[in-house]
């Protein structure tokens, strides 16, 4: 659906690379639909997913729409393989509890906080309408999922050890945030995008803020680097890409 | 769940985009005021309903006894004279 010879490749790499990780989340959360804890963090958790789901839509929409091959979003939803996908690996790893899925959505709001925020500077005037329109909604995430951090960090011992190890599991899939490549740097210095290194300080900073107030430690010993955002993926992503993908597959061009 | 293990009750109030009062629209549970508030955002603001809202543990509301609905209310019925209808209003008073 995109390839290098494409005017604005670099441009639409860099978008997917967000609504990849957008939608990739979207379909980890909504398997928590009729399944969460309580009622009432059933339809929180849904709402989280069907926001990472219109931001995903909205990218992919965006692009279908400017690339000269005829495809709509769901060709990139629904028909393109593992390789072919750029979002962050942290969001394609199971669910496995309450406290990883709460800490997964902690750890990336805090980071579309920060990517939104410096694409709103963006002189590419799609991109800094997207990002003033997600950031509300990142915002509104990091609270919801600082809020259980809070709360699960001063719980029971219980609590605050199954919090912890979410913490140790998915800190060594925060590196690949702070990478750049060649990409990023060629649209960072026509000023359209920001570098995600840049974005590391900030990041560290909101998250050591909302553990201070717990027990909870973010300590991190490896150089470990996820390649997800270069299309190079974990086990679990043939698995959810089989799940999410299989129906429209089957019935190719099916409806509602 | 158990009975036991069961978050506290709180009533919601919310207070819709066209403005007025805040009106009760529910309860739900959760662990504190904090996250009643985002529940209750959740819950009851999914379509842009509210422009504030207001939460209340359940336990510090206080009703009066239904089993006294007679005592209590039936009585006012036929004490039309209470209502101060007999009153002539200025023209400048607009709406009362």
């Amino acid at each position: 659906m995109i390839n290098k010879d494409l005017k604005n490749y670099n441009l639409y790499l860099y978008l997917l690379r967000i609504a990849d990780t957008s939608l990739i989340m979207s379909q980890r959360l909504s398997e928590y639909c009729g399944v969460a804890p309580i009622l009432e963090e059933d339809l929180s958790i849904s709402n989280i997913s069907l926001d990472y789901l219109g931001q995903a839509r909205f990218l992919y929409t965006f692009i279908s729409e400017e690339v000269p091959n005829e495809c709509t979003e769901d060709d990139f939803a629904f028909f393109r393989d593992d390789d072919e996908f750029y979002n962050l690996s942290i969001s394609e790893l199971p669910n496995f509890d309450f406290a990883r899925t709460i800490v997964k959505v902690f750890f990336l709001s805090a980071l579309q906080i920060i990517l939104w925020n410096n694409l709103k500077k963006s002189n590419n005037v799609f991109l800094s309408g997207v990002a003033k329109k997600s950031v509300k909604e990142a915002e509104y995430h990091f609270e919801h999922s600082s809020g259980w951090i809070n709360m699960l960090g001063n719980s029971t011992e219980k609590a605050r050890l199954k919090t912890q190890d979410a913490i140790d599991y998915l800190s060594p899939y925060t590196n690949e945030f702070f990478v750049d490549d060649e990409n990023e740097k060629i649209l960072n210095k026509k000023s359209m995008a920001p570098l995600w290194s840049n974005f590391s300080k900030e990041w560290h900073n909101k998250i050591n803020f909302v553990l201070g107030d717990t027990s909870l430690n973010f300590n991190l010993n490896t150089q470990f680097q996820s390649k997800g955002k270069f299309g190079l993926h974990s086990e679990f992503m043939s698995k959810i890409l089989s799940e999410m993908q299989s129906t429209a597959r089957k019935f190719p061009g099916c409806k509602w | 769940m158990d009975k036991k293990k069961e978050l506290p009750l709180w009533e919601v109030f919310i207070r819709p985009q066209s403005g007025l009062d805040h009106r009760h629209c529910g309860s739900l549970h959760a662990a504190d005021n904090k996250m009643a508030i985002k529940y209750a955002r959740d819950l009851f603001s999914r379509r842009n309903e509210a422009e504030s809202i207001w939460v209340c543990k359940s336990e510090n509301i206080f009703a009066s006894n239904p089993n006294k609905k007679s005592s209590y209310f039936e009585v006012s019925v036929d004490k039309e004279f209470r209502d101060p209808q007999f009153y002539k209003i200025p023209k400048d008073v607009d709406y009362m």
